[in-house]
């Protein structure tokens, strides 16, 4: 427990809007709030990509089933991947970096309040005009997540369920590219006096990363959805070739650093969560750093490895490039490492995600290297390997990740603790069901499974590997329902947490649990900064002071 | 500062740098991937001249001035919604967003605290307001804010009692007594 903690601080409602009122919540200006709201909005519309997902696997469980039609199965494998990129784990990244960043670098809020809650509500409209595709008579968008042209033109995909996609995407994405403005323009400018650049925490200079590459890249999605959108008025126009593969420049200029956009922020909550559990200082602060940016800067130059077999791309810069990705992910890998060898580990439920998320997220950075290869990316190319290097990058990596944050904040967001038993059985059970789904999906592509298929035949041989993919995602299903009976249990009966419950190092930890309005106040003040880990330099300060007097 | 300027700049010049790598080295056919890469150099470099000439306007550090509600960004976020939905049922419908948008905008006008102001509770206690404070007004902003304490001056004088309703009985008393006046001055007259 660090010297800092201290009685929470009631707070009282503004006069005429309660506090925990519906109005006080969607109309809110505190970061927290629109954070909560992003990640909670994030965390329902997981549930119902993963009941895409479960269907599509029930799908594919035996050879010849008939669970969805082929055009539904179409439309659920388009949302299922739409949901997750655009609408889960994108916004988690950056709202989770909305309703931290400000409190790690000791700002009261977060710059242009109003512009961040403008953006959650893009977010959520561009959601919920996304999913209305299903309601529509030609059912939702059935393209897959990219809709290349001329697929997704209204010549070969009429209906309205493609062009609801379009406008969700578009109402999301600009409501990303705001949110990542605003953030990152609060870390540039609104710091606290002493927080300087390099004594920002780790996660917070993953956020700067994060936010870099969706300011570069995310204008051109918009550009490029509005490029389809012009197609599907003027279907002639994906005639011409320029359109159709300058869309996927477009797209996959957008497409690839999204990737990073989905993963560096839970990079950072990673960080945090090895050092604070090992007891240690973050391993080569500096070099991580660097190697964010570097990693982040490079990730603007690999697009064209999604477009090898397109022959339009420069295969040998864009594979060189993609290869030389190794380079700050090994500093980042080896950082990790080096953080957790020799500490005193705590296996706390959010140590153990953090902890699995580096193997996993190993194999989903080891075969992105193989895909990187145009020889290899040629034989690869649509088959059921892509699908696993996929879900190994972001289900066993980042979604992993993701609830080590969960698991490690949840206490500071809802003032209440988790209860650890319940998250261990999630933790354990999510361990099993994801190498039970993905794994065997490498071997599914590798003896040519294409992706996208609704079913296939006994003699394909490919009944095994599906059989114990489906059982796996079974279990994932249970571990998320053990998660949700967590979070109801600690709401529920709770465990009021502390204001530094797992002795951290940044400073959210040194306010009360949950924060007060403008996160710090003079009974919570902002210790001294003197180091990108400023609650370990108090506890280092008081031990040695002690050991003197003792 | 200069960090900042650094992690941006740093970042633009890389990009560059890879594009002319890209141009020279291995020469692709076509133009687009250049002017892609021109294209988010650019983007990320027009945020840091923002965050340039921000920190020349002196608009570094803490924020003081806090919108107190983002209800505008609420309408402005549904009227967007419905404008482009238009594309997919019509462009009728963005006439329908024109209403929510122009009560965004009349709405955005009295979100922000006035200039000189300070959020109530403040957050780092006794420091002083953004800007020229033309007067002081301790607004409550955010949703949830503490109360301004009733003692506090910021209330201004204690406003002055409300006159007293009269009674219905006293008023039906003094109607009587004034209606039996009336008529004895009338039965005097006649006497």
């Amino acid at each position: 427990m660090t010297t800092t903690a201290g009685r929470s601080t009631p707070t009282e409602p503004r006069p005429g809007v309660k506090a925990g009122s519906v109005v006080g919540w969607l109309a809110s200006t505190d970061h927290k709030r629109i954070g909560l709201l992003t990640v909670g909005t994030s965390l329902v519309l997981l549930l119902v990509a993963g009941g895409l997902a479960m269907a599509m696997r029930a799908q594919l469980t035996q050879p010849q089933l008939e669970v969805l039609s082929n055009d539904l199965y179409n439309q659920f494998f388009t949302m299922h991947g739409s949901m997750m990129i655009y609408m889960v784990m994108t916004p988690f990244a950056i709202g989770i970096g909305l309703y931290l960043v400000p409190l790690q670098i000791g700002a009261p809020n977060v710059a242009a309040p109003r512009t961040t809650m403008l953006s959650y509500w893009l977010y959520l409209t561009g959601a919920v005009v996304m999913l209305s595709g299903f309601s529509a008579d030609s059912g939702a968008a059935d393209h897959g997540w990219y809709a290349y042209p001329p697929l997704a033109s209204s010549r070969y995909t009429p209906g309205q369920g493609v062009n609801l996609w379009i406008i969700g995407v578009a109402l999301s994405s600009l409501g990303m590219l705001l949110m990542a403005g605003t953030v990152l323009w609060t870390v540039l400018l609104k710091r606290a006096r002493g927080m300087a650049m390099l004594r920002m925490p780790v996660f917070s200079w993953s956020i700067v990363a994060t936010n870099l590459m969706v300011i570069g890249a995310f204008p051109t999605l918009l550009v490029a959805v509005g490029i389809l959108a012009g197609g599907r008025v003027y279907p002639d126009m994906f005639t011409e070739n320029i359109w159709n593969i300058g869309y996927q420049h477009l797209f996959w200029f957008f497409g690839h650093p999204v990737v990073y956009v989905m993963f560096f922020p839970f990079v950072g909550a990673v960080a945090e969560v090895l050092a604070t559990f090992a007891g240690r200082r973050f391993f080569g602060y500096k070099f991580l750093v660097l190697s964010l940016l570097l990693f982040a800067a490079l990730s603007m130059s690999v697009w064209g490895h999604h477009m090898f077999t397109t022959g339009q791309a420069a295969s040998n810069y864009y594979s060189l490039t993609s290869i030389m990705l190794v380079i700050p992910a090994g500093i980042e890998y080896f950082d990790m490492l080096a953080t957790v060898v020799g500490g005193r580990l705590r296996f706390t439920t959010p140590m153990l995600f953090a902890l699995a998320f580096l193997p996993q997220f190993l194999i989903g950075g080891l075969t992105g290297i193989m895909v990187g290869t145009p020889a290899l990316d040629y034989q690869m190319q649509d088959s059921y390997f892509l699908v696993a290097h996929w879900h190994y990058t972001l289900a066993a990596g980042s979604l992993f990740a993701l609830f080590a944050g969960v698991y490690f904040w949840f206490p500071k967001a809802s003032g209440r603790m988790l209860r650890e038993g319940l998250g261990k059985a999630h933790f354990w059970l999510w361990v099993a069901g994801t190498n039970l789904t993905f794994l065997p999906m490498f071997w599914l592509g590798l003896n040519g499974m294409p992706r996208r298929i609704p079913t296939y035949l006994p003699r394909d041989g490919f009944t095994t590997e599906n059989l114990i993919a489906t059982i796996g995602a079974g279990l994932l299903a249970v571990g998320g329902l053990v998660f949700i009976a967590n979070v109801v249990v600690a709401l529920r009966r709770p465990h009021q947490a502390p204001p530094d419950p797992w002795q951290a190092h940044t400073l959210e930890w040194a306010t009360s649990s949950p924060p007060p309005t403008f996160n710090f106040s003079e009974r919570y003040p902002i210790p001294p900064i003197r180091s990108y880990a400023p609650l370990l330099d108090l506890r280092e300060q008081e031990q040695s002071s002690r050991a003197e007097a003792g | 500062m200069k960090s900042a300027h650094a992690v941006v700049g740093a970042w633009a010049t890389g990009n560059l740098v890879l594009a002319l790598i890209l141009l020279f080295a291995f020469r692709p056919a076509g133009f687009i991937e250049q002017l892609l890469y021109i294209w988010s150099t650019a983007l990320v470099a027009g945020f840091g001249v923002a965050v340039l000439l921000a920190t020349r306007a002196g608009r570094v550090g803490t924020q003081r001035r806090q919108p107190r509600r983002a209800a505008a960004g609420i309408f402005a976020a549904l009227g967007l919604a419905v404008g482009l939905t238009g594309f997919a049922y019509g462009w009728w419908l963005s006439v329908i967003a024109f209403y929510p948008l122009v009560l965004a905008a009349w709405l955005a006008r009295g979100e922000r605290l006035r200039r000189g102001t300070r959020p109530w509770p403040a957050a780092l206690g006794d420091t002083e307001p953004a800007g020229p404070p033309r007067f002081v007004h301790y607004g409550s902003s955010l949703g949830t804010a503490t109360a301004v304490p009733a003692e506090h001056a910021a209330h201004g004088p204690p406003a002055p009692p409300p006159p007293r309703p009269p009674h219905r009985l006293r008023k039906a008393a003094l109607l009587a007594a004034g209606a039996r006046a009336v008529v004895e001055m009338l039965r005097r007259r006649r006497r």
